[in-house]
């Protein structure tokens, strides 16, 4: 059989090649902070809620809990669910999620961690839906809560404790977001809409 | 216990062997593949899934920059559709048994298989080097923005072009890729499978000649 020739054509393509595949990482960067305006303003507003979750949750309730910031320094091995993020429908069954799409199940960047469970229909007192929703996993997610005059205040999720918490911090405590931001009445208060989405993470002061 | 097996490979260095392991294997190949060819297409086949499963697997430290859609493309003007949906769906699935299963296998396999039939199609009019070099690069998007749908799998459909635009640096390396995979293989690939016609000839009152390019 022939040899392959290597003429002008081989040579450049080559050259080329290499020089594209050395600068990737520069076209890369580059590329993603011009387009961030773009591509954020083609993401349709009324889906936001439910960004990064698996696409059958859509128009359903969604409760999810996410595990402590970066600068938290306790143990947090009482939680199962601070290595990755774990998706459960309204039976306690895992959905699996492909990890190829991680950068798009993240529900925010500090987000990266925790569990979500989702596909709840027809509640509308937040705490009510809280506490069947973290039932489904059997434990792994018991919420502990002390009354007082202004509703249930949420110290413990699946056994991590906000007052607990030791970090460059002075102190934390688990805050509600509900749709995407934070909520300004408490979970007892909370009146869940059809799409709801609802958010526990710790937050420290 | 000290594991001697341990040595600690920088990414370019990791390639840089890939790469040698890949020249060697295709030169090793092609050279022996000579004393064995008999107009078989099977045979001719195996060999070109050979090299795409190694070539995609051995270059997979560069994102997108394989042998494989190139190989589809010529599989599919010089062989036929079938052959190159073989082709494509074999070493889809061989490959991400290594580089990871999952519902994108899907996509690739009928991604690469739907080039090859594009190429089967356009095969009379892809005969200069410049137009079978286009065609490269084009189906170099054309795979990446197939295979992007099945995200719609995970999340809904208004995240689809911010997901194809965030990408399209990834598509610039496949066309490139493309590009210069078809200026250095398709001569030699094109050889290959031109075998089984001048046999065909040999034997039997023909009226299909090898295409030159």
């Amino acid at each position: 059989m022939k040899s392959v020739s290597i003429g002008k054509k081989q040579i450049i393509s080559l050259i080329v090649l290499v020089a594209v595949v050395i600068t990737f990482p520069q076209i890369n960067r580059f590329w993603l902070e011009s387009t961030e305006e773009v591509r954020s303003s083609l993401i349709t507003s009324e889906n936001n809620t439910h960004y990064g979750l698996p696409t059958e949750w859509n128009n359903t309730q969604v409760i999810c809990i996410h595990f402590p910031v970066a600068d938290v320094t306790s143990d947090m091995s009482a939680s199962k669910y601070v290595e990755n993020r774990s998706y459960f429908d309204v039976n306690g069954l895992e959905i699996l999620v492909d990890s190829e799409f991680e950068n798009l199940v993240n529900f925010s960047e500090t987000r990266t961690t925790g569990v979500c469970i989702g596909g709840f229909k027809n509640y509308s007192a937040g705490f009510d839906f809280m506490l069947d929703a973290t039932n489904v996993t059997n434990g792994n997610l018991e919420v502990g809560y002390d009354e007082s005059d202004f509703g249930p205040f949420v110290h413990t999720i699946g056994g991590l404790n906000a007052n607990n918490l030791t970090g460059d911090f002075t102190g934390a405590y688990w805050s509600l977001y509900h749709n995407g931001v934070i909520s300004e009445v408490g979970i007892g208060d909370l009146v869940m809409l059809e799409n709801s989405v609802i958010v526990w993470e710790i937050a420290t002061y | 216990m000290v594991d001697y097996h341990v040595l600690y490979l920088n990414p370019l260095m990791s390639l840089l062997l890939n790469l040698i392991l890949l020249g060697v294997i295709c030169w090793s190949l092609l050279s022996i593949g000579k004393n064995y060819y008999n107009g078989n297409k099977f045979v001719i086949l195996g060999i070109l899934a050979i090299i795409g499963i190694s070539g995609r697997i051995l270059m997979s430290p560069i994102p997108n920059v394989q042998p494989v859609t190139i190989i589809v493309i010529l599989v599919g003007i010089k062989m036929g559709a079938k052959e190159s949906i073989f082709l494509a769906s074999l070493i889809a699935f061989s490959t991400n048994l290594i580089l990871g299963n999952g519902v994108w296998t899907i996509y690739q396999a009928a991604a690469w298989s739907l080039i090859g039939c594009l190429a089967t199609l356009l095969s009379n009019r892809l005969n200069s080097s410049i137009r079978l070099i286009s065609f490269a690069g084009i189906s170099g998007i054309l795979f990446n923005w197939l295979v992007s749908l099945s995200i719609l799998h995970v999340v809904s459909f208004d995240r689809l072009i911010p997901y194809i635009l965030v990408g399209i640096p990834y598509d610039l390396l496949h066309i490139v890729g493309n590009i210069t995979f078809m200026i250095w293989l398709s001569q030699p690939l094109i050889e290959i499978m031109s075998r089984e016609h001048e046999i065909h000839l040999n034997f039997e009152v023909s009226t299909h000649e090898s295409k030159t390019f």
